[in-house]
């Protein structure tokens, strides 16, 4: 090896690898101009939209997440309550039985009314909870 | 006197939304306008992918997340999204296509007219890449981005990452017609 040889750049004969080539006419051909920035004017007016969109948008989720809230509140409220009165029902008013025992009834005339009035009754409970009533009419006549 | 603390103690944790996105702003339009400009390749155009972009974050500013670096990671994937999305305005479009690629002649000498083919050339070409594939050649051939960093901002593994780049380089060579054709991942 000759001095002028060994003071050659060894990577001077080396290939330029291809994906540099490309990067080279990639940059060569950049779609952005050096030094091109934005520009303050658009870049002001860029920002204040964002803030006055922030500033609006905000509120309204406040809102909705207000509602949301309410909406629930009131559902399981009406449960709840809801609930409360599936364990203590409230009485039905059992027009047939009610009328034939008390004044409450709808009595079908005066005269029947007086001699419902006059009814005794015996009441009692069977062990499996099933409740007898036994009317007493006066006037009852069994022969034939 | 109040100490420093304490002073960091009574000030609030967190900052408002509003205080946030303005330091987001600051922090990111610059370098969003400079990959918008790059993948859409109009400056116009540019502008107003950023807005939206921006726009955009302001809508869903409590679901922004919360570390600076997944903020400007949220940022550029909406910017690539809106791309993808077909966000473009023919009209806009047009206009600068009639401004910027067509050179005055009284100034324009055979360097200038030169550099505006190239420039062209490399815009279609360019344009002629997924959005995906456009934003990691943007990033890390023209931005000198790491493939790691490409990867973290566009939400993708590097070897996804990696993948996408050579089959980006390889399309981008066809359409450039250059001795690059040939480029093996």
């Amino acid at each position: 090896m000759t001095q002028r040889e060994s003071n050659q750049d060894p990577s001077a004969d080396r290939p330029v690898p291809r994906h540099e080539l490309l990067r080279d006419q990639l940059r060569a051909g950049d779609p952005l101009a050096p030094g091109e920035t934005m520009s303050s004017l658009p870049a002001t007016r860029m920002r204040n939209a964002m803030l006055a969109e922030v500033r609006h948008t905000t509120p309204q989720r406040g809102w909705r997440l207000a509602a949301v809230a309410a909406a629930l509140s009131v559902a399981l409220g009406s449960a709840y309550l809801l609930r409360l009165s599936s364990d203590h029902p409230i009485p039905v008013n059992d027009g047939g039985v009610v009328a034939a025992t008390g004044p409450s009834g709808s009595p079908s005339s005066t005269s029947d009314r007086a001699d419902e009035l006059n009814d005794r009754q015996i009441q009692f409970i069977t062990r499996g909870g099933t409740r007898v009533i036994w009317l007493l009419k006066p006037k009852l006549d069994l022969e034939p | 006197m109040i100490s420093t603390t304490e002073t960091a103690l009574l000030s609030p944790t967190l900052p408002s939304p509003e205080a946030r996105l303005a330091d987001l702003f600051d922090a990111h339009h610059q370098r969003l306008y400079r990959l918008a400009r790059r993948m859409c390749g109009h400056a116009e155009e540019a502008h107003d992918l950023v807005q939206e972009c921006f726009l955009r974050a302001a809508r869903h500013a409590r679901r922004l997340p919360t570390s600076a670096q997944g903020a400007e990671a949220w940022l550029v994937r909406t910017l690539v999204n809106l791309c993808r999305d077909g966000y473009r305005r023919a009209e806009v479009r047009q206009r600068a296509e009639e401004t910027v690629l067509r050179p005055d002649p009284r100034t324009t000498d055979d360097h200038t007219e030169e550099r505006l083919v190239h420039r062209r050339t490399v815009r279609d070409a360019l344009d002629s890449l997924d959005p995906k594939r456009r934003a990691i050649i943007v990033l890390h051939e023209l931005e000198d981005q790491p493939m790691r960093e490409v990867a973290r901002l566009l939400g993708i593994t590097p070897v996804t990452a990696r993948w996408h780049l050579a089959k980006a380089r390889r399309q981008l060579a066809t359409v450039l017609q250059s001795p690059t054709s040939e480029i093996d991942s």
